[in-house]
């Protein structure tokens, strides 16, 4: 009885918190979908809120192996030391082997050079890009096509263009 | 007489009358009685009126239907009991310092308590007007000069027992009213102090300006909390941020858990919506706080008289068949109320200047990203923060939310607070995706800032957003489509959706 009415505050929380993304806490092991989304809202200046969802979703499903490296990018990228450090201890102790725990150890060398888990630290590199830079994984999914990010320039243009009053657009 | 409650609570004129009765033996009574016995039988009738109004809150307060005039009677009569419980206090405090320092302690600490549940009945009445704290403040000054601001006592409050202190009493106050300002409605002013009452035991505050835009008060002034250090000298107290942080992530951390803080109480029967937009709001108090402190956007002052739509419907309405320009006789008189009053509304009846079926208005000013507008009580009875609004100016049709609604200073209309989404709408056809050539549907595009079109997003509702469907448009010989993907921003019925090209 207890747990249910938990699990329903939850999802509720979470329907509401995140609306659009998520109505519940399951939806949030579509990981794709829940890192494109945590991407989004980080691009929007709402890095404290992209953290929570992937927090969410770790909570859902603390297995998924891109949700954490998802966070531990956008730790970086938000230059929370402290949060990358153990997200990073958490990372290792579930995937010992993970083949991507060299660019974590990387990136934390670079974030938090004194912290013995990443090893000896190294000459600051220009890891500040965010996105599909050759420097940086990626974990966040951004697009490597920028396709879409010209078309929305030539959305924008297209809609200004039209007459304030009135209906823009016939359909197809 | 029987008052029928939503939702099925009853209450007797005859119980009413009761306790207004003892309040008015303890007022009378304040004269003769010792500091000792005033704070006892205050206590006395604190204890009782707790439990009499708190179910009387509980069933104006849960309830999702709207409240009736008995209703309103009601939460008239509390709000009177606690204006006066709250004079009684300040007046037996004031006798009590000099006689009774430990009766003082207490009176004092039921009087911060009293004004506050007035701060919350404002809320819930709609009943916002000009505050005088320096009487709030002269007790504030009292308690950190008997060195008792910060000592610890259990208040029975609410059903519970809280470890307060003068201190966080008297803060509980001032944010209240700070966030009490025409911006939340009765239930999120009810969770709002449900987090405050938590708060109480670790606020404590500074004298020295902390880095960024703290809230302060100046407690040599009449004014309530202020963000940023103080221009002059002068007695000051900053609220850091830090332990309302801390008790900001333990909300959010109780939800993940799936638990309500506090977990008993009327905020825990709350709907959850209600608990995040507050949590919405704490977090934006929060990141305001660690700006650094820069002037408010210019605003100038303007007297044009604009029209009003609220809600998607009356919104996209307007933009597909623009009304007609208003009458001659409505803009004259508008012209003749400004050329004749200065300001309309203030020296003619309000009724003479606006129109009530039409939502006709008058912008008082406007800055970058907002305006303020004074608009016919009866013709925006119905409006409500977070609802969404349109304004329109010469003819160009600006979109906004409603951020807060209150009593006009000057007139018996309503003044209206409102954030603009971004620097132009227009209204787009869109045709989902698979339902081939047809009406399609029409949504109000909201232009940003950026050429880029990040900042782009459609006025949609809740039910057409959570379809997530691609969208098809064309503009002249350009395709394309698209999919809404994000809520950029929220209210009433409507979100403002962020979305990307596919």
């Amino acid at each position: 009885m207890e747990a249910a009415l938990r699990s329903k505050i939850r999802d509720r929380y979470i329907a509401a918190r995140f609306a659009g993304i998520a109505k519940c806490s399951a939806d949030l092991r579509n990981f794709e979908r829940t890192i494109k989304a945590a991407r989004l809202i980080f691009e929007e200046d709402r890095g404290e809120r992209a953290l929570e969802l992937l927090a969410l979703a770790i909570e859902e499903d603390p297995a998924c192996e891109p949700t954490r490296l998802a966070q531990l990018e956008l730790a970086f990228l938000l230059h929370d030391a402290s949060l990358f450090g153990e997200a990073a201890r958490e990372f290792r102790q579930l995937n010992p082997q993970s083949p991507a725990w060299g660019e974590v150890a990387r990136l934390g060398r670079t974030l938090a050079p004194d912290v013995e888990l990443f090893g000896p630290s190294q000459a600051p590199g220009a890891h500040e890009h965010y996105g599909a830079w050759p420097e940086m994984p990626n974990w966040l999914h951004a697009s490597w096509d920028l396709t879409p990010e010209v078309r929305a320039t030539d959305f924008h243009r297209a809609v200004m263009a039209s007459p304030p009053t009135g209906v823009a657009g016939a359909g197809p | 007489m029987e008052l029928e409650l939503l939702p099925s609570c009853t209450v007797s004129s005859d119980e009413l009358a009761v306790f207004a009765r003892r309040v008015a033996v303890l007022r009378d009574a304040a004269g003769v009685l010792t500091p000792a016995q005033m704070a006892a039988q205050f206590m006395e009738l604190h204890i009782d009126l707790q439990r009499f109004v708190g179910e009387l809150q509980r069933s104006l307060v849960v309830s999702s239907l709207d409240w009736t005039d008995e209703d309103r009677a009601i939460g008239r009569w509390i709000h009177d009991m606690h204006s006066r419980v709250a004079q009684i206090g300040r007046s037996a405090m004031e006798r009590a310092r000099t006689e009774d320092e430990e009766a003082a302690f207490l009176l004092c600490a039921l009087t911060f308590h009293y004004m506050g549940e007035c701060e919350k009945w404002d809320v819930a009445l709609h009943a916002h007007h000009e505050h005088d704290f320096a009487a709030l403040h002269a007790l504030m000054r009292w308690a950190i000069s008997s060195g008792r601001a910060r000592d610890h006592n259990p208040l029975a409050l609410h059903g519970r027992s809280i470890s307060c202190t003068l201190e966080g009493l008297y803060f509980r106050v001032l944010m209240l009213a700070r966030f009490s300002a025409g911006n939340l409605n009765a239930k999120q002013i009810e969770i709002l102090d449900a987090w405050i009452l938590t708060w109480l035991p670790v606020v404590a505050a500074v004298g020295e300006a902390p880095p960024g835009s703290a809230l302060r008060v100046d407690l040599d002034s009449s004014a309530g909390l202020q963000r940023g250090p103080r221009p002059g000298p002068g007695p000051s107290l900053y609220l850091p941020q830090e332990p309302i942080e801390r008790a900001y992530r333990s909300i959010v951390h109780a939800f993940h858990e799936g638990r309500m803080l506090p977990p008993e109480g009327l905020s825990s029967e709350l709907r959850v919506e209600e608990h995040v937009a507050v949590l919405d709001l704490v977090r934006k108090g929060l990141d305001e706080s660690e700006e650094v402190p820069r002037p408010r956007a210019a605003r100038r002052e303007v007297s044009v008289v604009v029209e009003i739509f609220i809600g998607i419907a009356e919104i996209v309405r307007e933009a597909r068949n623009p009304s007609a320009h208003l009458s001659g006789a409505m803009a004259l008189r508008s012209v003749k109320a400004i050329t004749q009053g200065g300001t309309p509304g203030h020296e003619r009846p309000i009724e003479e200047i606006y129109d009530q079926q039409r939502r006709v208005a008058q912008m008082l000013d406007r800055s970058e990203r907002g305006m303020r507008i004074e608009a016919l009580a009866d013709s925006c009875a119905d409006v409500a923060p977070g609802d969404v609004i349109g304004v329109k100016v010469d003819g160009a049709l600006h979109l906004g939310s409603v951020a807060r609604v209150t009593p006009s200073s000057s007139s018996d209309g309503l003044t209206l607070g409102v954030s603009l989404f971004g620097l132009a709408s227009r209204l787009v056809r869109v045709v989902p995706a698979g339902e081939g050539p047809g009406e399609g549907v029409l949504l109000m595009f909201v232009g940003g800032d950026d050429a880029s079109g990040r900042h782009d997003g459609f006025l949609v509702g809740e039910r057409f957003f959570s379809e997530d469907r691609v969208l098809d448009v064309a503009l002249g010989p350009e395709r394309f489509s698209l999919r809404l993907n994000r809520v950029r921003d929220r209210g009433r019925g409507w979100i403002l959706a962020g979305f990307e090209i596919v």
